[in-house]
């Protein structure tokens, strides 16, 4: 097995483990979930408690998605689609000067600060590289050219 | 563009499937039916702001940042937040007398600050620290209350 190949699936298995917890741990407590959306004041608090009670599972279903190579470009679509709001909407709450917590793994929010955005980029790295191999390997038939029999 | 396209099909897929749990959750979930934080019941060490409105000699504690503070805060609060801890509780101190109540606010009902330095101030020894529910949002929502009059 290659290198590349053992990244990728290392890559894989990281990304969507740590989706499929991150989706538990706030599905258990969506109220408490929503406080934590809530503090980065992008969307009005009835807002937040519905997409508290419904993006853990979304982020479920995408984690457990990736882990299966059919699925795998839609997983990685929506990842990278709620990483890259989460990125814009941590963004406008920090040059705002408000006072956020992650609100990542549920109760265990931390305080928003450098870490959540080199999180956030390193994720957002994994879903490209990802994303790149594997259309790197599902495109790879239908390129390589056969010379037809004569 | 078939890779995206297919990528997009999916998600779109999954943006559905999500609907049907996250329904079920809202029916079967222990923790009850979505509650606005505004509205859910008060945590240990939190006071409102009617609780409070018949305590003397009450320290109050803005747990806010610098630039939240100067624009307007609570008459007499002194500033404290996690960031400048050190450069700032030490007028906290010389300024609380054992016994003395002290609540903290932050923003509103979503920040987590005033709970953050409540702990801190527990912690130090200083004794009994409440949370202000609501926060600045209540406090000063009761101001303009006050001056409409």
């Amino acid at each position: 097995m290659s290198p590349g190949v053992v990244m990728e699936r290392l890559a894989i298995w990281i990304l969507g483990g740590v989706f499929i917890y991150a989706g538990i741990i706030k599905a258990m407590d969506p109220n408490r979930f929503a406080v934590e959306i809530g503090s980065f004041r992008v969307v009005p608090e009835q807002v937040s408690l519905w997409i508290a009670w419904y993006l853990p599972w979304l982020e479920i279903l995408a984690g457990g998605a990736i882990l299966t190579r059919p699925s795998r470009p839609g997983g990685l679509t929506v990842i990278g689609g709620l990483l890259l709001i989460f990125l814009v909407a941590a963004l406008s709450a920090w040059s705002r000067g408000i006072d956020f917590t992650c609100g990542c793994f549920g109760g265990k929010g931390v305080r928003g600060g450098i870490g959540f955005f080199v999180r956030d980029l390193a994720l957002l790295g994994m879903v490209s590289f990802i994303w790149i191999r594997d259309r790197t390997a599902r495109m790879t038939p239908k390129e390589v050219f056969i010379p037809p029999e004569t | 563009m078939p890779y995206v396209r297919c990528g997009i099909r999916q998600a779109l897929c999954l943006t559905l499937m999500a609907i049907l749990p996250a329904v079920l959750s809202l029916v079967i979930h222990p923790s009850g039916p979505p509650q606005l934080a505004s509205e859910a019941p008060l945590k240990e060490g939190e006071v409102t702001l009617e609780m409070v409105k018949d305590w003397n000699e009450v320290l109050w504690i803005d747990a806010r940042n610098q630039a939240a503070y100067d624009s307007g805060h609570k008459e007499g609060a002194i500033l404290l937040n996690e960031e400048s801890w050190q450069q700032q509780v030490t007028r906290v101190f010389s300024t609380w007398r054992p016994g003395q109540r002290v609540i903290v606010y932050c923003d509103g009902e979503l920040c987590q600050a005033s709970h953050a330095v409540a702990k801190r101030l527990r912690e130090s020894g200083i004794q009994p620290v409440f949370v202000l529910k609501g926060g600045w949002k209540e406090l000063s929502g009761a101001v303009r209350k006050k001056e409409a009059r």
